[in-house]
């Protein structure tokens, strides 16, 4: 076993990894169901892990580990919230885009998240986590086999039926004429 | 049917589909994102000129076990050494040095701080002002220490399998939520549940010891993790025989009850320093083998506040 780095090597690995990563594990969190706030949360846990287990990971393995553990992660908040009885829906207020503001595109946007979430929970797990990388996260099919740890041939079947059930469920969704900010509301109830 | 993938970017026929697409590729994350994460990895300088110790992992005995393989023959026979007096220490079964509090009583004068120890050398230190004694009532039930006086700690249960490490969630209790520590029967060394309050130092000694509420089945071992006691790797300032914590038994019957230990009742297993609480890094609750299965609930973590 290799010896302990030096504090100041692991601070310097740990900070570059919060620089590098930090967004794609929150927005990956956020893509696999939890709001805004749980999100932040949970992203603090998957860094408290890698913090951890620094010395098992090398620096290329970094973001298949974090996401591994973001799937987890991710999966644990969500049986959490089923528990305590609560729907995952976002309604805090969304901050869009700052070039875009006034409230017409506020509620715009924060609908077209809701939409968004309601979408990809629909998909199986593991079409989801394909989908949510190539299309969200706009990572290449190999470096999504390399995160997810599976065959390339595997992520090219996934992801093509996900993006299928992914744009049959926006059409249903929009064609059942549902109003997804109301029908968050109804749930919240 | 082929699983060649096109390298082109797709194009949903529906462009609904697109627009959803593109507001996840734009949804911004939250501004302060960097210094949260910063912050709850010991990153930031916690005060002026501080030489912060950077990491702030969760101390568990399972370092202890590795730190052992490295050092060979000599780790070994210190982790059984551990290993004997723990265990010896459980059979015992000695009385707890605990007791239900009463209502309004308050924790022994300033004075009584001189029966703990002397100063732990600190790179930096939290300091509690002592205004804020709660530590974790649980009911925000996000797993994580309430955030005063410096505390950001999150509730992680380490056990022998790895695999059953987790963060642990506050539980719907009868009168509110709680930490509920449900432990099968272990093998190795136990488990550990485990919250920091602040690297590389907390200065809790504007306080005269800790309490919490308890019921189930199950003994535990309430440890504080002193600075000098974590190993370097760790963020801590020990080099050799370390997780020698302060700590005490406790045995936690059915019955709802407040126990509260100060300072000077810690122990530790090995060694004979009285504890310094200005040199605090972590709050455990140990379970040897031997106590397990458990079945507890904690609540109403919190700081003895001293006498005026």
């Amino acid at each position: 076993m290799a010896a302990p780095e030096s504090p100041e090597l692991r601070k310097a690995r740990l900070g570059d990894a919060v620089q590098e990563h930090g967004p794609f594990v929150w927005r990956a969190l956020r893509r696999l169901g939890l709001s805004r706030d749980d999100a932040s949360d949970a992203t603090q846990e998957v860094f408290l892990v890698l913090a951890r287990r620094l010395d098992d990971v090398t620096a290329t393995d970094t973001r298949p580990f974090l996401f591994s553990v973001a799937r987890r992660v991710a999966s644990t908040h969500r049986r959490d919230t089923r528990r305590r009885g609560e729907v995952c829906l976002d309604v805090e207020p969304v901050e869009p885009n700052a070039r875009e503001p006034g409230p017409h595109r506020i509620a715009e946007h924060h609908d077209r998240l809701h939409m968004l979430q309601r979408a990809l929970a629909a998909l199986p797990e593991e079409q989801r986590e394909v989908f949510v990388l190539v299309e969200c996260e706009e990572q290449t099919a190999p470096e999504t086999a390399r995160i997810l740890g599976i065959p390339l041939g595997t992520v090219a079947s996934r992801l093509r039926r996900a993006r299928a059930a992914f744009e049959l469920t926006v059409r249903i969704l929009h064609s059942a004429g549902r109003n997804v900010h109301g029908l968050a509301t109804k749930e919240h109830r | 049917m082929s699983s060649k993938l096109d390298d082109r970017p797709w194009q949903p026929e529906d462009p609904r589909a697109q627009d959803l697409l593109d507001a996840a590729r734009q949804e911004e994350v939250p501004d302060d994102l960097h210094d949260q994460l910063r912050r709850v990895l010991g990153l930031e300088d916690m005060g002026a000129g501080a030489a912060l110790e950077p990491l702030p992992p969760y101390a568990r005995p399972r370092r202890l076990a590795r730190a052992g393989v490295v050092a060979g023959a000599l780790g070994m026979a210190v982790a059984c050494t551990f290993l004997v007096l723990f265990f010896s220490r459980d059979e015992a079964g000695p009385p707890l040095t605990v007791r239900p509090t009463e209502e309004g009583e308050l924790a022994p004068a300033p004075q009584e701080k001189a029966a703990t120890g002397a100063a732990v050398s600190c790179p930096d230190r939290v300091r509690a002002d002592g205004s804020e004694p709660l530590i974790d009532d649980f009911e925000d039930r996000n797993g994580r220490l309430s955030l005063v006086e410096g505390r950001f700690g999150v509730w992680e249960l380490y056990t022998a399998d790895p695999s059953k490490d987790k963060v642990l969630r506050p539980a719907r209790a009868s009168d509110g939520h709680a930490l509920h520590v449900a432990l099968p029967a272990l093998k190795g060394w136990g488990a550990v549940v485990v919250a920091i309050l602040g690297p590389p130092c907390y200065d809790a000694s504007r306080y005269a010891g800790i309490a919490f509420r308890a019921r189930g089945t199950g003994t535990l071992r309430l440890a504080i993790q002193q600075y000098d006691v974590v190993p370097k790797h760790d963020g801590g300032g020990c080099e050799n025989d370390c997780y020698d914590t302060h700590g005490t038994l406790m045995r936690v019957t059915k019955g709802q009850t407040d126990y509260e230990v100060r300072w000077e009742q810690l122990e530790q297993r090995r060694g004979h320093a009285p504890l310094d609480p200005s040199a605090l890094r972590a709050v455990t609750f140990e379970f040897g083998p031997a106590d397990t299965p458990a079945d507890l609930w904690i609540d109403d973590l919190r700081f003895l506040p001293r006498a005026p």
